[in-house]
């Protein structure tokens, strides 16, 4: 006999949202824990790339390049985990947020310098700015639809 | 509540990070002054200063300038003779390049500053694509050749 009752619209949004949570969460930690993988071998050339863009002093760019990717691993590592995000998540968005201002005032300013995303030879371009605007935008959609499916109680 | 618990997750993360981050600091400790005074260190392989360029250019040697640097800074002032050659604007650049390169010359590549990567990545580019010749960074790019010239 049919239920007279409709059912809850959360089980129907569910899986849609779970998976894009999913997603989400392990391209955004993927991307951190590479970035930073590639970086923490290369402190000191982290902290020059930090320098040229000429927006804090050599002491904090020195600190950020010892400090940046070690940080950039930690949160890819507990967004891959899975365990314990949310801080993750936010620390995630900061540092997005960070890059993407970096860049776009380097770019604004027409510096000729390496973005020091990945590695130290890409240069500044649209393409970097696209980038750092989709892992800002990455970061906001994978910690809202997280929290909503945990809120939700399918993750 | 809820609030307290994500600076708390947040700080964990920031504290654990600290920990291989000072390691790595004490393994790799800066030198002093590294990147605020990066003219005054050893000059790299692949890098002439401007004392030697002018020393070669006294004993009758021309160089070939190619200038790193954005359309604007290029328009605003440049070494003479240098061609235009940016990163984002390599097929126009390295057609203006084409029309005055001799293999026989050397080629000088620069940018801003010693904080500057363009000449590096330029120059990197062009002894790819050249093949031949010298291809060189300018120590210390634009601001060196202006102390020099003062």
């Amino acid at each position: 006999m049919k239920s007279i009752h409709p059912e809850p619209k959360k089980r129907h949004e569910a899986p849609a949202l779970v998976w894009g949570a999913r997603i989400c969460r392990f391209g955004v930690g993927a991307l951190l824990l590479v970035a930073g993988g590639i970086k923490i071998g290369h402190p000191v050339g982290m902290a020059e790339a930090i320098a040229r863009y000429r927006l804090v002093g050599e002491q904090v760019a020195q600190f950020a390049g010892y400090y940046l990717p070690w940080v950039e691993v930690f949160v890819g590592g507990v967004l891959l985990a899975g365990s314990r995000r949310s801080g993750a998540w936010l620390l995630a968005m900061l540092l997005a947020a960070v890059f993407l201002a970096a860049v776009g005032t380097a770019w604004a300013r027409g510096l000729d310098i390496s973005c020091g995303c990945f590695a130290t030879g890409k240069s500044i371009d649209v393409t970097t700015l696209t980038t750092n605007v989709a892992l800002l935008l990455g970061t906001g959609l994978g910690w809202y639809l997280d929290s909503r499916s945990r809120f939700i109680g399918k993750e | 509540m809820m609030a307290h618990s994500l600076v708390k997750e947040a700080g964990l993360i920031l504290l654990l990070a600290a920990v291989p981050a000072s390691i790595s600091a004490w393994l790799w400790a800066p030198t002093e002054g590294a990147m605020t005074d990066l003219v005054a260190g050893p000059i790299p392989a692949g890098h002439l200063d401007m004392a030697t360029i002018a020393a070669r250019q006294s004993d009758g040697e021309h160089f070939t300038w190619i200038d790193a640097r954005s359309t604007a800074e290029f328009e605003q002032d440049h070494v003479p003779g240098a061609i235009h050659l940016p990163l984002n604007d390599w097929e126009a650049g390295f057609d203006r390049l084409m029309g005055e390169w001799d293999p026989a010359v050397s080629t000088i590549v620069y940018c801003g500053s010693a904080a500057c990567g363009a000449s590096e990545q330029v120059a990197e580019r062009l002894r790819l694509e050249l093949g031949m010749g010298e291809v060189v960074v300018l120590h210390g790019g634009w601001m060196a050749w202006t102390e020099f010239s003062q």
